[in-house]
């Protein structure tokens, strides 16, 4: 069942054409990355999902709502961190709970509270003198309290430590994710959340370039570090020159004849990114 | 809980300081007033009713302002001499100069607070977090004017009541000896509250143009919303004054900013539910619920600046 159904989405900003008849789809139980550079059209789609932003033409049903009509209703099954930290500043994080208790049917406060107090953030603390670090916690606490059937993270580590981030997607991982929720999820860092992914859409310039599961990606792509001189036994999507060798992505090939090749593995979503849309997206994606 | 309550609860916290402070600040000032007038009162209750206006003059020629407190104490409120249609006019006078300096504090931050409620969740970003909320804009933008211009007038009429309460309490000292109860009946103190909150509700949908006016402003503009909120109008009336040397804009924004509706208005244009018999109360809601449709449309639209 989809929690998400996305087709045809359009866009344009002026001159711009954002959004260029995205298709995005999420089941439930799935946890999907939406991948590509800055100015890929990510954060409208992601806009348009959440009823922050009008499209021109398309069809968004999330959770059976459509999300610019019915947002506040959409938004009782619905969750999101941004990329920024967003909680306002100027509230206690005592009066944050109280709000969240008042407006959402679902907000479990003991739940929020019972996690915070695993945390350095304090009750009667202001929401401008917590880290941002704290900031992201307090606002997964209060996501993971309200329980909401679909979740999407829009950048939700940027400018975290290490540490943080890594906090971040356990919480995500080990207190949130079921089978009956799913997750779209945003991020820069690709090479930190590919392995929770099971499913991927990379997005350029308004256009899908990709839409699959990582097992299709597996099965379909195969990245070959040449150690041999034999010839190529067709043309790959990519090529370029690695410390160790050769380097080439491969679409559909039989993996026996790639490992008469070399080294032959499956490649990251960096590498496949850049072999779909070009080199020149190495340095956003890495 | 209810939703609207919480919504409510939300601006409370937002805005507590700025009517909270005002009202705390300007008690502090009539309580100090009051102290002052006590230690004049030594000199000025011996005096008899003609030295008592030889000092009103005398101190107005020195440039001291003679209003509110010592107006009062020099006006020597002569109960005694005074018809009850005299004495209740004393008193309003006197109840109103208490109040007044209230109403335009109050105005003054709930314009301020009107441009912030819509103008500072862009540009902090959290109405990206508020949006994440199962609360549509339609309910956040009303609860949004229901505090300013509904529950904070609250603040500002209990401040009233004491600074007034206070005051009377205060003049006590100076009134001929059973004349107080007179002096209490006639200042209709324990009336007052009542008056001026029903005078605040009708004053909301009095003044809901400008007030609605503020807040889409505040939403559809990209920066400096409070230039936006007097410039444009301006811009308007001086066109007007050029174009058709009239002044209809400039009139009708005054009108409506006019507290017609509050019991320390002049008496001769006070009224409360003789203001809906006013086709400019009706025009003047049916702007401002144009503008505040305008609010929650751009509401939907604007994100983070």
């Amino acid at each position: 069942m989809s929690v998400l159904q996305a087709q045809g989405l359009v866009k344009q900003f002026g001159d711009v054409r954002a959004l260029d008849g995205v298709d995005i789809n999420v089941e439930r139980g799935r946890i999907v990355g939406l991948i590509g550079p800055n100015g890929s059209g990510k954060t409208t789609a992601l806009q348009a999902i959440l009823g922050l932003q009008q499209i021109d033409s398309g069809d968004i049903s999330v959770m059976g709502y459509n999300p610019w009509a019915e947002r506040a209703a959409m938004m009782t099954q619905v969750a999101y961190i941004a990329d920024t930290g967003i909680l306002p500043k100027w509230m206690k994080v005592r009066d944050l709970l109280s709000y969240v208790e008042g407006v959402h049917p679902n907000f479990d406060r003991k739940l929020a509270e019972d996690r915070l107090s695993r945390t350095q953030v304090r009750l009667d603390k202001k929401v401008n003198v917590l880290s941002k670090g704290m900031n992201v916690q307090l606002h997964l606490a209060i996501i993971l309290a309200i329980g909401a059937e679909f979740l999407v993270l829009d950048e939700p580590t940027l400018g975290l430590d290490i540490l943080y981030r890594q906090q971040f997607y356990d919480g995500v991982l080990n207190d949130y994710f079921t089978q009956e929720r799913s997750i779209l999820v945003t991020t820069h860092e690709v090479r930190e959340i590919e392995h929770i992914l099971t499913d991927v859409v990379l997005i350029h310039q308004g256009r899908v370039r990709l839409a699959t599961s990582m097992e299709e990606i597996a099965s379909r792509f195969a990245k070959v570090v040449c150690t041999s001189d034999q010839p190529l036994p067709g043309t790959p999507l990519f090529s370029r020159q690695g410390i160790n060798g050769h380097e080439h992505i491969f679409s559909g090939h039989d993996p026996k004849q790639l490992e008469l090749l070399g080294d032959v593995s499956v490649p990251n979503l960096a590498e496949l990114f850049m072999a779909l849309v070009g080199g020149d997206q190495q340095e956003v994606l890495a | 809980m209810n939703a609207y309550v919480a919504l409510i609860q939300r601006e409370f916290l937002e805005h507590r300081g700025a009517f909270l402070w005002s009202a705390g600040i300007l008690l502090a000032l009539v309580f100090i007033a009051g102290l002052m007038v006590l230690r004049f009162d030594a000199t000025v209750a011996d005096l008899d009713r003609h030295d008592r206006e030889e000092l009103v003059e005398k101190l107005g020629e020195e440039g001291r302002d003679v209003d509110g407190l010592e107006a009062l104490v020099a006006m020597g409120l002569d109960a005694a001499g005074s018809t009850d249609g005299e004495l209740d006019r004393k008193m309003q006078v006197f109840m109103a100069i208490i109040a007044m300096p209230f109403h335009w504090i109050f105005i003054a931050i709930a314009f301020f607070g009107l441009v912030a409620c819509m103008y500072d969740e862009r540009k902090d970003q959290s109405v990206l977090w508020w949006k994440s909320m199962p609360v549509s804009d339609t309910a956040t933008v009303l609860s949004k004017w229901a505090f300013i211009c509904l529950c904070a007038p609250v603040i500002t009429t209990i401040a009233v009541w004491i600074a007034q309460l206070y005051s009377l309490t205060v003049t006590m000292a100076f009134v001929e000896d059973g004349m107080g109860g007179r002096l209490w009946g006639a200042s209709g103190v324990f009336t007052y509250p009542f008056r001026m909150l029903f005078g605040y509700f009708v004053y909301s949908l009095w003044v809901l143009p400008v007030a609605a006016w503020v807040m889409f402003v505040a939403t559809a503009v990209p920066k400096v919303p409070i230039l936006w909120a007097f410039g444009l109008p301006w811009s308007f009336i001086v066109l007007e004054g050029i174009l058709f040397e009239s002044s209809h804009l400039a009139r009708a924004i005054a009108q409506h900013m006019n507290p017609i509706s509050l019991p320390f208005t002049d008496p001769e244009s006070y009224t409360t539910i003789g203001l809906f018999a006013e086709p400019s109360m009706w025009g003047g809601l049916v702007v401002g619920a144009g503008l505040i449709f305008g609010t929650i449309w751009f509401r939907g639209r604007n994100n983070a600046i």
